[in-house]
Protein backbone atom coordinates (compact mmCIF):
# COMPACT_ATOMS: atom_id res chain seq x y z
CA UNK A 1 0.00 0.00 0.00
CA UNK A 2 1.51 3.47 -1.10
CA UNK A 3 0.16 7.03 0.95
CA UNK A 4 -0.82 9.13 -1.86
CA UNK A 5 0.57 12.71 -1.85
CA UNK A 6 -2.29 14.23 0.14
CA UNK A 7 -2.01 11.40 2.41
CA UNK A 8 1.67 11.67 2.73
CA UNK A 9 0.96 15.57 4.14
CA UNK A 10 -1.88 14.50 5.91
CA UNK A 11 0.91 12.00 8.07
CA UNK A 12 3.12 14.71 8.27
CA UNK A 13 0.87 17.54 9.87
CA UNK A 14 -0.72 14.49 11.81
CA UNK A 15 3.27 14.01 13.20
CA UNK A 16 3.20 17.53 13.92
CA UNK A 17 0.49 17.90 16.06
CA UNK A 18 1.60 14.45 17.97
CA UNK A 19 4.84 16.01 18.86
CA UNK A 20 3.26 19.22 19.82
CA UNK A 21 1.39 17.57 22.03
CA UNK A 22 3.68 15.45 23.62
CA UNK A 23 6.17 18.54 23.83
CA UNK A 24 3.55 21.28 24.94
CA UNK A 25 1.38 18.18 26.91
CA UNK A 26 -1.37 19.80 25.60
CA UNK A 27 -4.45 17.89 25.39
CA UNK A 28 -6.32 19.30 22.70
CA UNK A 29 -3.19 18.83 20.41
CA UNK A 30 -3.76 15.12 21.10
CA UNK A 31 -7.20 15.35 20.12
CA UNK A 32 -6.83 16.92 16.87
CA UNK A 33 -3.94 14.61 16.03
CA UNK A 34 -5.46 11.70 17.06
CA UNK A 35 -8.61 12.44 15.33
CA UNK A 36 -6.58 12.89 12.02
CA UNK A 37 -4.65 9.76 12.80
CA UNK A 38 -7.88 7.46 13.13
CA UNK A 39 -9.51 8.91 10.18
CA UNK A 40 -6.68 8.29 8.18
CA UNK A 41 -6.58 4.58 9.17
CA UNK A 42 -10.42 4.43 9.27
CA UNK A 43 -10.13 5.44 5.13
CA UNK A 44 -7.56 2.33 4.83
CA UNK A 45 -9.44 0.14 6.23
CA UNK A 46 -12.27 1.03 4.05
CA UNK A 47 -10.06 1.13 0.80
CA UNK A 48 -8.50 -1.80 2.01
CA UNK A 49 -12.18 -3.49 1.89
CA UNK A 50 -12.92 -2.23 -1.65
CA UNK A 51 -9.66 -3.28 -2.70
CA UNK A 52 -10.72 -7.20 -1.50
CA UNK A 53 -14.19 -6.84 -2.65
CA UNK A 54 -12.71 -6.21 -6.38
CA UNK A 55 -10.25 -8.57 -6.66
CA UNK A 56 -12.47 -11.55 -5.60
CA UNK A 57 -14.80 -10.45 -8.72
CA UNK A 58 -11.74 -10.61 -11.07
CA UNK A 59 -12.32 -13.47 -13.72
CA UNK A 60 -9.26 -14.04 -16.26
CA UNK A 61 -9.57 -15.67 -19.53
CA UNK A 62 -6.77 -15.67 -21.98
CA UNK A 63 -7.10 -17.65 -25.59
CA UNK A 64 -4.05 -17.91 -27.46
CA UNK A 65 -3.78 -17.86 -31.55
CA UNK A 66 -2.18 -21.00 -31.32
CA UNK A 67 -1.36 -23.48 -28.87
CA UNK A 68 2.33 -24.17 -30.12
CA UNK A 69 4.53 -21.75 -32.10
CA UNK A 70 7.70 -21.14 -33.33
CA UNK A 71 10.53 -19.17 -31.57
CA UNK A 72 10.76 -15.56 -33.25
CA UNK A 73 6.91 -15.85 -34.90
CA UNK A 74 4.20 -13.60 -33.39
CA UNK A 75 1.32 -14.71 -31.91
CA UNK A 76 -2.18 -13.38 -30.86
CA UNK A 77 -3.29 -13.08 -27.54
CA UNK A 78 -6.72 -11.87 -26.35
CA UNK A 79 -7.48 -11.87 -22.47
CA UNK A 80 -10.86 -10.84 -21.30
CA UNK A 81 -11.09 -9.82 -17.50
CA UNK A 82 -13.93 -9.33 -16.02
CA UNK A 83 -14.35 -7.16 -12.58
CA UNK A 84 -16.95 -5.26 -10.27
CA UNK A 85 -15.69 -1.60 -9.76
CA UNK A 86 -16.77 -0.05 -6.85
CA UNK A 87 -17.21 3.43 -6.43
CA UNK A 88 -14.21 5.67 -5.86
CA UNK A 89 -11.96 3.25 -6.54
CA UNK A 90 -10.12 3.65 -9.89
CA UNK A 91 -8.38 0.25 -11.00
CA UNK A 92 -6.13 -0.34 -14.08
CA UNK A 93 -5.25 -3.89 -15.37
CA UNK A 94 -2.08 -4.62 -16.66
CA UNK A 95 -1.86 -7.74 -18.57
CA UNK A 96 1.87 -9.59 -18.10
CA UNK A 97 3.34 -11.26 -21.03
CA UNK A 98 5.74 -14.23 -20.45
CA UNK A 99 9.21 -13.42 -19.61
CA UNK A 100 11.50 -13.51 -22.64
CA UNK A 101 8.59 -12.47 -24.61
CA UNK A 102 8.67 -9.32 -26.96
CA UNK A 103 5.39 -7.10 -27.31
CA UNK A 104 4.81 -6.39 -30.85
CA UNK A 105 2.03 -4.54 -30.64
CA UNK A 106 -1.73 -3.95 -29.21
CA UNK A 107 -2.55 -2.58 -25.16
CA UNK A 108 -1.58 -4.26 -22.64
CA UNK A 109 -2.54 -1.77 -20.26
CA UNK A 110 -6.51 -1.11 -19.63
CA UNK A 111 -8.35 1.85 -17.78
CA UNK A 112 -11.22 0.64 -16.44
CA UNK A 113 -14.41 3.11 -15.33
CA UNK A 114 -14.68 3.46 -11.22
CA UNK A 115 -18.24 2.93 -10.00
CA UNK A 116 -19.57 0.26 -13.06
CA UNK A 117 -20.94 -2.83 -12.17
CA UNK A 118 -19.43 -6.41 -13.43
CA UNK A 119 -17.80 -5.20 -16.55
CA UNK A 120 -15.82 -7.31 -19.48
CA UNK A 121 -12.73 -5.27 -20.18
CA UNK A 122 -11.10 -6.77 -23.49
CA UNK A 123 -7.33 -7.04 -24.07
CA UNK A 124 -5.75 -7.90 -27.97
CA UNK A 125 -1.62 -7.47 -28.32
CA UNK A 126 0.47 -9.79 -30.24
CA UNK A 127 4.12 -11.42 -28.90
CA UNK A 128 7.06 -12.43 -30.01
CA UNK A 129 8.68 -15.45 -28.10
CA UNK A 130 12.49 -14.91 -27.97
CA UNK A 131 13.34 -18.67 -26.59
CA UNK A 132 11.57 -22.09 -26.66
CA UNK A 133 10.20 -23.95 -24.10
CA UNK A 134 7.12 -24.77 -22.09
CA UNK A 135 6.23 -20.60 -21.28
CA UNK A 136 3.52 -19.19 -18.64
CA UNK A 137 2.06 -15.95 -18.50
CA UNK A 138 2.97 -13.79 -15.42
CA UNK A 139 -0.70 -13.11 -14.54
CA UNK A 140 -2.13 -9.76 -14.49
CA UNK A 141 -1.67 -6.75 -12.56
CA UNK A 142 -4.04 -4.52 -10.66
CA UNK A 143 -3.43 -0.96 -9.31
CA UNK A 144 -6.17 0.53 -7.20
CA UNK A 145 -6.47 3.89 -6.14
CA UNK A 146 -8.58 6.38 -4.31
CA UNK A 147 -7.83 9.66 -3.44
CA UNK A 148 -5.52 8.88 -0.51
CA UNK A 149 -4.36 5.22 -1.08
CA UNK A 150 -2.88 3.20 -4.45
CA UNK A 151 -1.88 -0.38 -4.14
CA UNK A 152 -0.98 -2.78 -6.67
CA UNK A 153 -1.97 -6.40 -6.40
CA UNK A 154 -0.43 -9.48 -8.72
CA UNK A 155 -2.79 -11.85 -9.60
CA UNK A 156 -0.64 -15.06 -10.49
CA UNK A 157 -3.21 -17.89 -9.76
CA UNK A 158 -3.35 -20.27 -12.18
CA UNK A 159 -6.45 -19.06 -13.59
CA UNK A 160 -4.36 -15.87 -14.28
CA UNK A 161 -1.32 -17.65 -16.01
CA UNK A 162 -2.60 -20.23 -17.76
CA UNK A 163 -2.58 -21.40 -20.60
CA UNK A 164 0.39 -22.95 -21.11
CA UNK A 165 2.84 -21.56 -24.34
CA UNK A 166 4.47 -23.83 -26.06
CA UNK A 167 7.22 -22.37 -28.07
CA UNK A 168 9.14 -24.85 -30.50
CA UNK A 169 12.52 -23.97 -31.73
CA UNK A 170 13.50 -21.96 -35.00
CA UNK A 171 15.98 -23.06 -37.47
CA UNK A 172 18.85 -21.05 -38.00
CA UNK A 173 18.26 -19.41 -41.46
CA UNK A 174 20.56 -16.16 -40.89
CA UNK A 175 22.75 -15.41 -43.97
CA UNK A 176 26.48 -16.82 -42.70
CA UNK A 177 29.05 -14.35 -41.83
CA UNK A 178 31.74 -16.55 -42.80
CA UNK A 179 35.06 -16.11 -43.51
CA UNK A 180 35.10 -18.33 -46.78
CA UNK A 181 35.53 -17.32 -49.73
CA UNK A 182 34.87 -18.93 -53.63
CA UNK A 183 34.04 -21.96 -51.79
CA UNK A 184 37.56 -22.55 -50.75
CA UNK A 185 39.00 -22.10 -47.50
CA UNK A 186 42.48 -21.83 -46.39
CA UNK A 187 44.01 -23.15 -43.09
CA UNK A 188 45.66 -20.02 -41.52
CA UNK A 189 47.25 -22.29 -38.34
CA UNK A 190 51.11 -22.51 -37.92
CA UNK A 191 52.15 -25.17 -39.90
CA UNK A 192 55.29 -26.57 -40.81
CA UNK A 193 54.18 -27.52 -43.93
CA UNK A 194 54.45 -24.07 -45.70
CA UNK A 195 53.45 -24.22 -49.32
CA UNK A 196 54.08 -22.32 -52.23
CA UNK A 197 50.36 -20.56 -51.84
CA UNK A 198 50.86 -17.15 -50.26
CA UNK A 199 47.93 -15.83 -48.28
CA UNK A 200 48.43 -12.16 -47.46
CA UNK A 201 51.00 -9.85 -47.18
CA UNK A 202 52.12 -7.35 -44.34
CA UNK A 203 54.71 -5.44 -42.67
CA UNK A 204 58.05 -7.17 -40.72
CA UNK A 205 57.24 -6.79 -36.71
CA UNK A 206 60.04 -7.88 -34.49
CA UNK A 207 60.16 -11.53 -34.22
CA UNK A 208 59.35 -12.62 -37.59
CA UNK A 209 60.79 -15.59 -39.27
CA UNK A 210 63.24 -13.49 -41.66
CA UNK A 211 62.96 -16.78 -44.21
CA UNK A 212 59.61 -15.53 -45.01
CA UNK A 213 60.42 -12.02 -46.29
CA UNK A 214 59.09 -11.01 -49.48
CA UNK A 215 62.02 -8.99 -50.32
CA UNK A 216 61.17 -8.28 -54.16
CA UNK A 217 58.35 -6.29 -52.71
CA UNK A 218 60.40 -4.98 -49.67
CA UNK A 219 62.71 -3.37 -51.80
CA UNK A 220 60.01 -1.90 -54.45
CA UNK A 221 58.50 -0.30 -51.05
CA UNK A 222 61.42 0.24 -49.14
CA UNK A 223 59.90 -1.54 -46.13
CA UNK A 224 60.30 -5.22 -44.90
CA UNK A 225 57.22 -7.24 -46.29
CA UNK A 226 56.54 -10.75 -44.39
CA UNK A 227 54.55 -13.34 -46.60
CA UNK A 228 51.63 -15.63 -45.09
CA UNK A 229 51.55 -18.44 -46.23
CA UNK A 230 48.02 -21.02 -46.20
CA UNK A 231 47.53 -24.98 -47.13
CA UNK A 232 44.59 -25.90 -48.45
CA UNK A 233 42.39 -28.17 -46.61
CA UNK A 234 39.42 -30.20 -46.74
CA UNK A 235 36.01 -29.84 -45.25
CA UNK A 236 35.19 -31.89 -42.39
CA UNK A 237 31.63 -33.64 -42.82
CA UNK A 238 28.04 -32.83 -41.51
CA UNK A 239 26.06 -34.23 -38.96
CA UNK A 240 22.41 -34.20 -39.33
CA UNK A 241 20.37 -36.23 -36.89
CA UNK A 242 17.16 -36.40 -37.42
CA UNK A 243 15.66 -36.67 -33.80
CA UNK A 244 12.73 -39.02 -32.96
CA UNK A 245 9.22 -37.45 -32.36
CA UNK A 246 8.30 -37.37 -28.87
CA UNK A 247 4.80 -38.14 -29.81
CA UNK A 248 5.01 -41.48 -31.14
CA UNK A 249 6.41 -44.68 -29.97
CA UNK A 250 10.76 -45.13 -30.43
CA UNK A 251 13.31 -47.39 -29.26
CA UNK A 252 14.81 -46.11 -26.40
CA UNK A 253 17.72 -48.37 -27.30
CA UNK A 254 18.24 -47.61 -30.30
CA UNK A 255 18.37 -43.90 -29.91
CA UNK A 256 20.92 -44.54 -27.14
CA UNK A 257 23.46 -45.82 -29.71
CA UNK A 258 22.52 -43.55 -31.75
CA UNK A 259 23.23 -40.76 -29.40
CA UNK A 260 27.12 -42.50 -28.66
CA UNK A 261 27.67 -43.18 -32.56
CA UNK A 262 26.98 -39.43 -33.12
CA UNK A 263 29.27 -38.59 -29.64
CA UNK A 264 31.96 -40.70 -31.17
CA UNK A 265 32.04 -39.28 -34.61
CA UNK A 266 31.63 -35.87 -33.40
CA UNK A 267 35.13 -36.36 -31.12
CA UNK A 268 36.97 -38.04 -34.24
CA UNK A 269 35.93 -35.42 -36.41
CA UNK A 270 36.86 -32.41 -33.82
CA UNK A 271 40.15 -34.01 -33.52
CA UNK A 272 40.53 -34.00 -37.39
CA UNK A 273 39.33 -30.93 -38.53
CA UNK A 274 38.91 -28.79 -35.24
CA UNK A 275 35.75 -27.73 -35.94
CA UNK A 276 32.22 -29.49 -36.70
CA UNK A 277 28.51 -28.76 -37.82
CA UNK A 278 25.74 -30.41 -36.58
CA UNK A 279 22.21 -30.12 -37.95
CA UNK A 280 19.53 -31.12 -35.62
CA UNK A 281 15.96 -32.11 -37.44
CA UNK A 282 13.20 -33.92 -36.17
CA UNK A 283 11.00 -35.05 -39.21
CA UNK A 284 10.63 -31.92 -41.52
CA UNK A 285 11.40 -29.71 -38.60
CA UNK A 286 14.61 -27.97 -39.02
CA UNK A 287 15.34 -27.91 -34.77
CA UNK A 288 19.02 -26.41 -34.29
CA UNK A 289 22.22 -25.89 -36.40
CA UNK A 290 25.63 -25.74 -34.20
CA UNK A 291 27.80 -24.47 -37.06
CA UNK A 292 31.32 -24.95 -37.45
CA UNK A 293 31.65 -25.55 -33.30
CA UNK A 294 35.86 -25.73 -32.42
CA UNK A 295 35.06 -26.48 -28.27
CA UNK A 296 34.70 -30.07 -27.77
CA UNK A 297 33.01 -29.41 -23.95
CA UNK A 298 30.74 -26.82 -25.64
CA UNK A 299 30.20 -29.01 -29.01
CA UNK A 300 29.12 -31.86 -25.89
CA UNK A 301 27.26 -29.69 -24.09
CA UNK A 302 25.20 -29.00 -27.05
CA UNK A 303 24.33 -32.39 -27.94
CA UNK A 304 23.76 -33.10 -24.12
CA UNK A 305 21.10 -30.07 -25.00
CA UNK A 306 19.33 -30.98 -28.26
CA UNK A 307 19.70 -34.92 -28.10
CA UNK A 308 16.68 -35.34 -26.69
CA UNK A 309 12.87 -36.31 -29.12
CA UNK A 310 11.72 -33.24 -29.94
CA UNK A 311 8.12 -32.18 -30.81
CA UNK A 312 7.10 -31.70 -34.43
CA UNK A 313 5.04 -28.91 -35.45
CA UNK A 314 4.96 -30.09 -39.41
CA UNK A 315 4.18 -33.89 -40.28
CA UNK A 316 4.74 -35.02 -43.65
CA UNK A 317 2.63 -38.20 -43.60
CA UNK A 318 4.51 -40.39 -46.06
CA UNK A 319 4.85 -37.10 -48.42
CA UNK A 320 6.51 -38.41 -51.87
CA UNK A 321 9.38 -36.32 -53.15
CA UNK A 322 8.33 -34.30 -56.34
CA UNK A 323 11.28 -35.62 -57.84
CA UNK A 324 10.15 -39.43 -57.03
CA UNK A 325 6.91 -38.73 -58.51
CA UNK A 326 8.20 -37.44 -62.16
CA UNK A 327 10.09 -39.87 -62.13
CA UNK A 328 7.33 -42.78 -61.54
CA UNK A 329 4.98 -40.77 -63.69
CA UNK A 330 8.03 -41.08 -66.69
CA UNK A 331 8.86 -44.91 -65.64
CA UNK A 332 4.99 -45.43 -66.29
CA UNK A 333 4.78 -44.04 -69.75
CA UNK A 334 7.80 -46.04 -70.54
CA UNK A 335 6.50 -49.06 -69.11
CA UNK A 336 2.78 -48.25 -71.29
CA UNK A 337 4.81 -47.55 -74.51
CA UNK A 338 6.12 -51.05 -74.25
CA UNK A 339 3.34 -52.94 -73.12
CA UNK A 340 1.50 -54.53 -75.65
CA UNK A 341 -1.50 -56.59 -72.87
CA UNK A 342 -4.11 -53.79 -72.97
CA UNK A 343 -5.07 -54.35 -69.63
CA UNK A 344 -1.32 -53.57 -68.22
CA UNK A 345 -1.74 -50.19 -70.64
CA UNK A 346 -4.58 -49.61 -68.58
CA UNK A 347 -3.13 -49.85 -64.86
CA UNK A 348 0.26 -47.82 -66.14
CA UNK A 349 -2.22 -45.33 -67.36
CA UNK A 350 -4.65 -45.06 -64.57
CA UNK A 351 -1.05 -45.48 -61.88
CA UNK A 352 0.47 -42.22 -64.00
CA UNK A 353 -2.95 -40.22 -63.61
CA UNK A 354 -3.26 -40.72 -59.97
CA UNK A 355 0.74 -39.81 -59.46
CA UNK A 356 -0.14 -36.89 -61.71
CA UNK A 357 -3.09 -35.91 -59.80
CA UNK A 358 -0.82 -35.86 -56.86
CA UNK A 359 1.41 -34.35 -58.10
CA UNK A 360 -0.33 -31.36 -58.97
CA UNK A 361 -1.78 -31.00 -55.98
CA UNK A 362 1.35 -31.49 -53.71
CA UNK A 363 3.22 -28.24 -53.50
CA UNK A 364 7.03 -27.50 -53.11
CA UNK A 365 7.71 -28.24 -48.80
CA UNK A 366 8.68 -25.17 -47.05
CA UNK A 367 11.05 -27.95 -45.22
CA UNK A 368 13.20 -28.13 -48.34
CA UNK A 369 13.92 -24.55 -48.68
CA UNK A 370 14.79 -24.18 -45.14
CA UNK A 371 16.89 -27.36 -45.74
CA UNK A 372 18.91 -25.82 -48.57
CA UNK A 373 19.38 -22.13 -46.98
CA UNK A 374 20.94 -23.93 -43.99
CA UNK A 375 23.08 -26.08 -46.06
CA UNK A 376 24.29 -22.88 -48.31
CA UNK A 377 25.97 -21.43 -44.89
CA UNK A 378 28.14 -24.66 -44.66
CA UNK A 379 31.16 -25.67 -46.65
CA UNK A 380 31.08 -29.39 -47.10
CA UNK A 381 32.07 -32.28 -48.83
CA UNK A 382 30.52 -35.00 -47.34
CA UNK A 383 27.37 -35.15 -44.88
CA UNK A 384 25.85 -38.29 -42.70
CA UNK A 385 22.49 -38.66 -41.26
CA UNK A 386 21.52 -40.84 -38.44
CA UNK A 387 18.22 -41.85 -37.80
CA UNK A 388 15.73 -44.17 -36.08
CA UNK A 389 13.82 -44.93 -39.29
CA UNK A 390 11.20 -45.13 -37.39
CA UNK A 391 7.55 -43.40 -38.43
CA UNK A 392 7.52 -41.39 -41.20
CA UNK A 393 10.51 -41.10 -43.12
CA UNK A 394 9.41 -39.01 -46.15
CA UNK A 395 11.66 -36.26 -45.11
CA UNK A 396 14.92 -37.98 -45.53
CA UNK A 397 14.48 -37.94 -49.38
CA UNK A 398 14.19 -33.80 -48.72
CA UNK A 399 17.31 -33.44 -46.86
CA UNK A 400 18.97 -36.04 -48.89
CA UNK A 401 18.16 -34.86 -52.43
CA UNK A 402 19.29 -31.05 -51.92
CA UNK A 403 23.02 -32.02 -50.54
CA UNK A 404 23.21 -34.82 -53.40
CA UNK A 405 22.43 -32.00 -55.98
CA UNK A 406 25.42 -30.56 -54.65
CA UNK A 407 28.16 -32.99 -54.79
CA UNK A 408 27.95 -33.96 -51.57
CA UNK A 409 28.35 -37.43 -50.73
CA UNK A 410 25.57 -37.92 -48.13
CA UNK A 411 25.57 -41.43 -45.90
CA UNK A 412 22.05 -42.11 -44.08
CA UNK A 413 22.70 -44.27 -40.96
CA UNK A 414 19.96 -46.07 -39.51
CA UNK A 415 20.42 -47.03 -36.37
CA UNK A 416 18.64 -50.23 -35.25
CA UNK A 417 17.83 -52.04 -31.49
CA UNK A 418 20.54 -54.95 -31.33
CA UNK A 419 18.29 -57.94 -30.73
CA UNK A 420 19.36 -61.39 -29.74
CA UNK A 421 19.13 -63.89 -32.10
CA UNK A 422 19.55 -61.46 -35.06
CA UNK A 423 23.10 -61.08 -36.80
CA UNK A 424 24.70 -57.83 -36.41
CA UNK A 425 24.42 -55.18 -39.71
CA UNK A 426 27.66 -53.77 -40.42
CA UNK A 427 26.84 -50.99 -42.31
CA UNK A 428 29.12 -48.58 -44.79
CA UNK A 429 28.82 -46.05 -42.03
CA UNK A 430 30.89 -48.19 -39.70
CA UNK A 431 33.77 -47.78 -41.73
CA UNK A 432 33.47 -44.76 -42.84
CA UNK A 433 33.86 -43.06 -39.62
CA UNK A 434 37.12 -42.52 -39.74
CA UNK A 435 36.91 -40.33 -42.80
CA UNK A 436 38.24 -37.60 -40.89
CA UNK A 437 41.81 -39.64 -40.23
CA UNK B 1 -31.42 24.52 -9.80
CA UNK B 2 -30.50 22.79 -6.67
CA UNK B 3 -27.50 24.58 -4.96
CA UNK B 4 -27.53 23.31 -1.73
CA UNK B 5 -24.32 21.26 -1.63
CA UNK B 6 -23.83 18.25 0.40
CA UNK B 7 -21.18 19.56 2.33
CA UNK B 8 -23.53 22.36 3.58
CA UNK B 9 -25.22 20.13 5.93
CA UNK B 10 -21.73 20.41 8.28
CA UNK B 11 -20.58 23.77 7.06
CA UNK B 12 -23.57 25.36 7.94
CA UNK B 13 -23.52 23.82 11.96
CA UNK B 14 -19.77 24.27 11.61
CA UNK B 15 -20.40 27.72 11.22
CA UNK B 16 -23.35 28.82 13.46
CA UNK B 17 -21.45 26.13 16.51
CA UNK B 18 -18.54 27.87 16.23
CA UNK B 19 -20.09 31.46 16.64
CA UNK B 20 -22.36 30.14 19.45
CA UNK B 21 -19.67 28.93 21.73
CA UNK B 22 -17.75 31.24 21.19
CA UNK B 23 -20.24 33.40 22.36
CA UNK B 24 -21.59 31.08 25.25
CA UNK B 25 -18.08 30.40 26.43
CA UNK B 26 -16.89 34.33 26.16
CA UNK B 27 -13.07 33.38 26.14
CA UNK B 28 -10.75 36.14 26.92
CA UNK B 29 -9.45 36.21 23.50
CA UNK B 30 -12.58 35.43 21.57
CA UNK B 31 -11.45 36.36 17.81
CA UNK B 32 -8.86 32.75 17.06
CA UNK B 33 -11.79 30.65 16.74
CA UNK B 34 -13.84 33.14 14.04
CA UNK B 35 -11.29 34.03 12.29
CA UNK B 36 -9.96 30.20 11.53
CA UNK B 37 -13.60 29.25 10.55
CA UNK B 38 -13.60 32.09 8.16
CA UNK B 39 -9.73 30.93 6.81
CA UNK B 40 -11.88 27.32 6.36
CA UNK B 41 -14.25 28.32 4.58
CA UNK B 42 -12.38 31.02 2.48
CA UNK B 43 -10.38 27.62 1.48
CA UNK B 44 -12.79 25.90 0.81
CA UNK B 45 -14.03 28.08 -1.52
CA UNK B 46 -10.96 28.60 -3.11
CA UNK B 47 -9.97 25.38 -3.26
CA UNK B 48 -12.37 23.69 -5.19
CA UNK B 49 -10.02 23.20 -8.08
CA UNK B 50 -6.82 22.20 -6.74
CA UNK B 51 -5.43 19.56 -6.87
CA UNK B 52 -5.08 17.47 -3.07
CA UNK B 53 -8.32 19.57 -2.13
CA UNK B 54 -8.32 17.38 0.65
CA UNK B 55 -4.79 18.50 2.28
CA UNK B 56 -5.71 22.10 2.52
CA UNK B 57 -9.08 21.57 3.64
CA UNK B 58 -7.68 19.12 6.90
CA UNK B 59 -4.42 21.91 7.27
CA UNK B 60 -7.25 24.47 7.66
CA UNK B 61 -9.45 22.01 9.72
CA UNK B 62 -6.48 21.55 12.34
CA UNK B 63 -6.21 24.72 13.24
CA UNK B 64 -10.18 25.64 13.79
CA UNK B 65 -10.18 22.27 15.85
CA UNK B 66 -7.56 23.30 17.89
CA UNK B 67 -8.45 26.68 18.40
CA UNK B 68 -12.31 25.42 19.20
CA UNK B 69 -10.73 22.92 21.80
CA UNK B 70 -8.96 25.48 23.58
CA UNK B 71 -12.37 27.23 24.25
CA UNK B 72 -13.63 23.52 25.44
CA UNK B 73 -12.72 19.93 24.59
CA UNK B 74 -16.19 18.86 23.36
CA UNK B 75 -16.29 21.89 21.09
CA UNK B 76 -13.18 20.67 19.62
CA UNK B 77 -14.78 17.15 19.09
CA UNK B 78 -17.85 18.95 17.96
CA UNK B 79 -15.51 20.46 15.14
CA UNK B 80 -13.53 16.87 14.54
CA UNK B 81 -16.65 16.19 13.26
CA UNK B 82 -18.35 18.86 11.12
CA UNK B 83 -14.46 18.94 9.68
CA UNK B 84 -14.56 15.69 9.07
CA UNK B 85 -18.16 16.01 7.36
CA UNK B 86 -17.11 18.70 5.31
CA UNK B 87 -13.76 17.30 4.02
CA UNK B 88 -15.61 14.05 3.15
CA UNK B 89 -18.56 15.26 1.00
CA UNK B 90 -16.45 17.47 -0.30
CA UNK B 91 -14.47 14.46 -2.05
CA UNK B 92 -17.75 12.65 -2.37
CA UNK B 93 -17.28 9.50 -0.11
CA UNK B 94 -20.41 10.55 2.12
CA UNK B 95 -22.66 9.26 0.03
CA UNK B 96 -24.34 6.34 0.37
CA UNK B 97 -25.63 4.46 3.90
CA UNK B 98 -22.63 2.54 4.78
CA UNK B 99 -20.39 5.42 4.20
CA UNK B 100 -22.45 6.98 7.03
CA UNK B 101 -22.60 4.07 9.03
CA UNK B 102 -18.71 4.94 8.64
CA UNK B 103 -18.75 8.07 9.39
CA UNK B 104 -20.87 7.22 12.54
CA UNK B 105 -18.56 4.62 13.58
CA UNK B 106 -15.74 7.51 13.41
CA UNK B 107 -17.80 10.25 15.87
CA UNK B 108 -17.95 6.96 18.49
CA UNK B 109 -13.94 6.33 17.96
CA UNK B 110 -13.31 9.87 18.42
CA UNK B 111 -15.85 10.38 21.37
CA UNK B 112 -13.89 7.77 23.03
CA UNK B 113 -10.90 9.76 22.08
CA UNK B 114 -12.31 13.00 23.36
CA UNK B 115 -13.44 10.99 27.00
CA UNK B 116 -9.91 9.31 27.10
CA UNK B 117 -7.92 12.71 26.73
CA UNK B 118 -10.53 14.47 28.87
CA UNK B 119 -10.07 11.79 31.81
CA UNK B 120 -6.38 12.30 31.50
CA UNK B 121 -4.62 14.74 33.43
CA UNK B 122 -1.48 14.32 30.90
CA UNK B 123 -0.86 13.76 27.55
CA UNK B 124 1.56 10.80 27.70
CA UNK B 125 -1.43 8.22 28.91
CA UNK B 126 -4.01 8.92 26.41
CA UNK B 127 -1.00 8.66 23.40
CA UNK B 128 0.61 5.75 24.96
CA UNK B 129 -3.06 3.86 24.71
CA UNK B 130 -3.53 5.48 21.35
CA UNK B 131 -0.67 4.00 19.97
CA UNK B 132 -0.85 0.60 21.26
CA UNK B 133 -4.02 0.76 19.45
CA UNK B 134 -2.73 1.73 16.33
CA UNK B 135 0.40 -0.96 16.41
CA UNK B 136 -2.45 -3.89 17.24
CA UNK B 137 -4.65 -2.70 14.46
CA UNK B 138 -1.49 -2.61 11.93
CA UNK B 139 -0.09 -5.49 13.02
CA UNK B 140 -3.23 -7.04 12.33
CA UNK B 141 -3.68 -5.76 8.71
CA UNK B 142 -0.13 -6.34 8.20
CA UNK B 143 -1.05 -10.05 8.65
CA UNK B 144 -3.96 -10.05 6.83
CA UNK B 145 -2.72 -8.45 3.75
CA UNK B 146 0.08 -10.85 3.81
CA UNK B 147 -1.70 -13.43 3.80
CA UNK B 148 -4.35 -11.82 0.83
CA UNK B 149 -1.26 -11.58 -1.18
CA UNK B 150 0.17 -15.04 -0.80
CA UNK B 151 -3.86 -16.01 -1.32
CA UNK B 152 -3.75 -14.10 -5.13
CA UNK B 153 -0.22 -14.96 -6.11
CA UNK B 154 -0.86 -18.61 -6.30
CA UNK B 155 -0.12 -19.70 -2.83
CA UNK B 156 -2.14 -21.54 -0.45
CA UNK B 157 -3.01 -18.83 2.51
Amino acid sequence: MQLRRCTQGICLVNLLLISGALALDDPVLLLAGSTLAIAVLGQYLVFDSEVRKIASSVQCRRTLGRNMVRRGTSLMVTTRITLRGMPRVHVIIEELPPHKTLLMDGETIIDTVSGSPEQTYLCRYRIIPLIHGDLRFSGISLTFRNLFFSETLRLSRQTETGPVLSVLPAGLFQAPSSDSLEGTRDNRKASILSTVDVHSLREYQPGDDLRHVDWKISAKYNKMFIRKYSTPTSFPPLLIVDLPWCGAPYSEKAFAKMISEVTGMVTDTLQSFQHISILFISGPNIIHLIREEKNPAHCLAELKEWMHPAERSVHFYRMPDRNDLRSMIRHCENAGAQARDPRIRTVLETLKERYTGILYCQRNPAFAGQVTRTLSQLLLNNAYLFTLGCGDTSHIRHVVRPLRTCQIQVTVRVVEEVREGRPVRRDTFSAARGVGA
Amino acid sequence: MNTFLPEFRFLVPLAAGIIAITAYVRPEIWYPAPALLLAFLGIYAVSRSWPDRGFYLVCSGVLLITAAGAMNLWAGLFTVWMVAGTVCSSHGILKNTPDFHSFLCFCGITTAVALLVKFSNHVVLPLSVLTAGFLIVLLVQSVRIYQFKKQYSGGVS
